[in-house]
């Protein structure tokens, strides 16, 4: 007996030892901000570095000008309708896509959660074709987001309340793929009855999703939305910090859980309806960005929020960018770009989910 | 002295009567054990006692005042609970772990303080945890895990500690260090309560026994009442093996009594 307690320590020991030798990462308050501080930097570099690419070649001195509606008035014209939309908007859609994969990741407690790949984004593009193709955009401002929102909700809804009975990691996914396929179906259908004759050609937009020829008109009508949408998901990070243990545990330690899905399902509506009203499906953004930033977060949800929203910005930004320089005869669409990466990505999740001890 | 009751508590799950008027009372100082067989509704008992589920007749009391009257964070700060299974969805740090139980403390904006970082320090010291702080939650043998769940429900500084099935899966060595920091919480003046399947350690470690069984309490009191022959007998369908060791009675349960109904409901 006392041979065998021996090796039950020893084993203990020897499992500290290993452990010692693999020291996580750790994140102090002010590592944290610089973190921060770093992805805003980012974010102004390449919003910079956004502006000055184009069909037409400005010095950075007159760009910069012609942002404030200074210097020639063809390049305030260029900066200031067409290129700052598209910068705004690359910034909104990536900030609330990564924001929104990082609660959505966090409240299915699921690696895999992405407004994308549940279906999110694609149910809101259903709701923005309904509204844009049988006229009621054309009745108020906030029509089309807000039947963008509606569809991301529903969508949001139905994967809340599989994952609310216990549905394994592979029921949810599963499930969105369904919703995707049916919303994508539904989207087709709803354009080929349209009266509109380029109704396939724009298709393509709704599917794949691009910021390109957006006005200041669009970003006017995504920001409010995309914007409290943020906001309410940013509160939600203690919760989803407790939800970590499980929602027994999460409720006994004081939160509301009830609360909890509301803010995020509402907040997730609110962001991915947003951008998908004027972007379309821009898919796998809130997949990869919680995935790149965890590590430099050590996995605590609360720290990861902001962190997802700046590097979501970021990392649209950058996509729309390389677009825009790789030039295959025609421009090639953002989300094309940004499934390019991402998928893989999500082939390698699922990789690495399968040796996954948790 | 903190006093948790339940009063003729009665709860539904769907359509499933899973306690039917239960009555049982826990006082601080003592280790309580809750034991019974599969679906006696031992975890359904000790979630309605932190208030995770309403009863539909019947409430549960912590010092004299029914527990859905508190506000939540105010309950949490009393009373923390450990579920069976020890759920850690994302790989963090035990530091960072531990660091969760103290979520009840802090205010919406807060981040943790010196005293909150104090806490955290003494409770993996307690929980002998320190030495693998820095390690990631998936990366912790079963024992490893079991300890650092305890020191996240520890860092609440609760006087009430609910913890459902804390050595289930652990070997022998860990069940034993497991019970003996709940037991020396007990000596503190904590309230424990403890669902239990092993008989042996329920009898080893408990104060007091509270025995379930198809829902309804069928007795509770000082162990060695509790494990009577007539009641194991009655619950489990066993007779047990009785002895001394160092001037403490052990139990073991050691043949069937005859063929029984077994309950396939697997909450325990």
């Amino acid at each position: 007996m006392t041979e065998a307690l021996g090796q039950a320590r020893a084993r203990t020991g020897r499992a500290q030892q290993s452990g010692a030798l693999v020291p996580a990462g750790t994140l102090s308050r002010s590592n944290w901000l610089a973190l921060v501080a770093g992805l805003i930097t980012l974010n102004g570099l390449l919003g910079c570095l956004s502006l000055t690419i184009g069909y037409v070649d400005a010095p950075l001195g007159d760009i910069l000008k012609g942002l404030f509606g200074y210097g020639p008035e063809t390049t305030v014209t260029i900066v200031q309708e067409l290129r700052l939309p598209r910068l705004l908007l690359a910034l909104l859609i990536g900030a609330g896509l990564g924001l929104s994969g990082a609660v959505l990741q966090g409240l299915l407690r699921n690696p895999l959660a992405e407004p994308g790949i549940l279906g999110i984004s694609s149910s809101a593009s259903f709701g923005a074709v309904l509204a844009i193709y049988y006229g009621l955009s054309a009745t108020f401002f906030f029509a089309l987001p807000l039947a963008a929102m509606a569809g991301a909700a529903v969508a949001t809804l139905i994967l809340y309340a599989l994952s609310a009975n216990n549905a394994s990691t592979l029921t949810i996914i599963l499930s969105g793929v369904a919703l995707n396929g049916l919303a994508i179906s539904l989207t087709s259908l709803a354009m080929n009855f349209s009266p509109n004759p380029y109704a396939i050609n724009e298709m393509v937009f709704w599917l794949l999703g691009s910021v390109k020829d957006r006005s200041l008109n669009d970003v006017a009508l995504a920001a409010p939305f995309v914007l409290f949408g943020c906001l309410l998901l940013l509160v939600a990070g203690r919760a989803l910090d407790a939800l970590t243990l499980g929602e027994d545990a999460a409720q006994s330690m004081g939160f509301n859980l009830r609360r909890l899905r509301t803010i995020a399902i509402a907040g997730t509506s609110l962001a991915v309806g947003g951008a998908v009203a004027v972007s379309g499906g821009v898919g796998f953004v809130g997949l990869v960005v919680p995935h790149l930033m965890r590590p430099f977060v050590g996995h605590v949800a609360s720290r990861l929020l902001l962190p997802s929203m700046l590097a979501g910005g970021a990392l649209v930004l950058a996509a729309d960018i390389a677009a825009r320089l790789l030039r295959f005869g025609v421009e090639i669409h953002l989300g094309v770009l940004t499934s390019l990466v991402g998928a893989p990505f999500f082939f390698y999740l699922i990789w690495t989910m399968r040796r996954r001890t948790l | 002295m903190t006093r948790l009751a339940a009063h003729q508590v009665t709860v539904d799950i769907g359509k499933s009567r899973i306690l039917k008027d239960v009555s049982a009372e826990f006082e601080a100082g003592q280790l309580t054990g809750l034991i019974g067989p599969n679906g006696a509704g031992k975890s359904t008992l000790i979630r309605a006692l932190c208030n995770l589920l309403s009863p539909v007749s019947g409430d549960v009391r912590l010092n004299d005042r029914a527990i859905a009257g508190y506000r939540r964070k105010d309950l949490a700060r009393q009373i923390s609970y450990l579920p069976q299974g020890h759920v850690m969805h994302w790989p963090l740090e035990v530091e960072r772990l531990v660091a969760l139980g103290r979520l009840p403390h802090l205010g919406p904006m807060q981040s943790a303080g010196l005293e909150d970082q104090a806490v955290i320090e003494r409770v993996m010291g307690r929980t002998e945890v320190l030495a693998f702080r820095r390690r990631t939650a998936d990366t912790l043998s079963g024992g490893e895990r079991a300890r650092v769940m305890l020191a996240r429900a520890l860092a609440s500084e609760t006087e009430v500690l609910l913890v459902d099935e804390p050595v289930a899966s652990l070997d022998p060595y860990h069940q034993l260090h497991v019970m003996e920091l709940l037991k020396s919480l007990a000596q503190e003046g904590r309230l424990v309560v403890c669902v239990l399947h092993d008989l042996a350690l329920a009898a080893r470690f408990c104060d007091r026994l509270v025995l379930m069984g198809q829902g309804q309490v069928l007795a509770q009191g000082p162990r060695d009442n509790v494990l009577s022959e007539a009641n194991l007998a009655r619950a489990f369908s066993i007779l047990p093996l009785r002895g001394e060791h160092e001037a403490q009675a052990y139990i073991l349960p050691w043949s069937r009594l005859a063929a029984r109904e077994t309950s396939s409901d697997s909450e325990g």
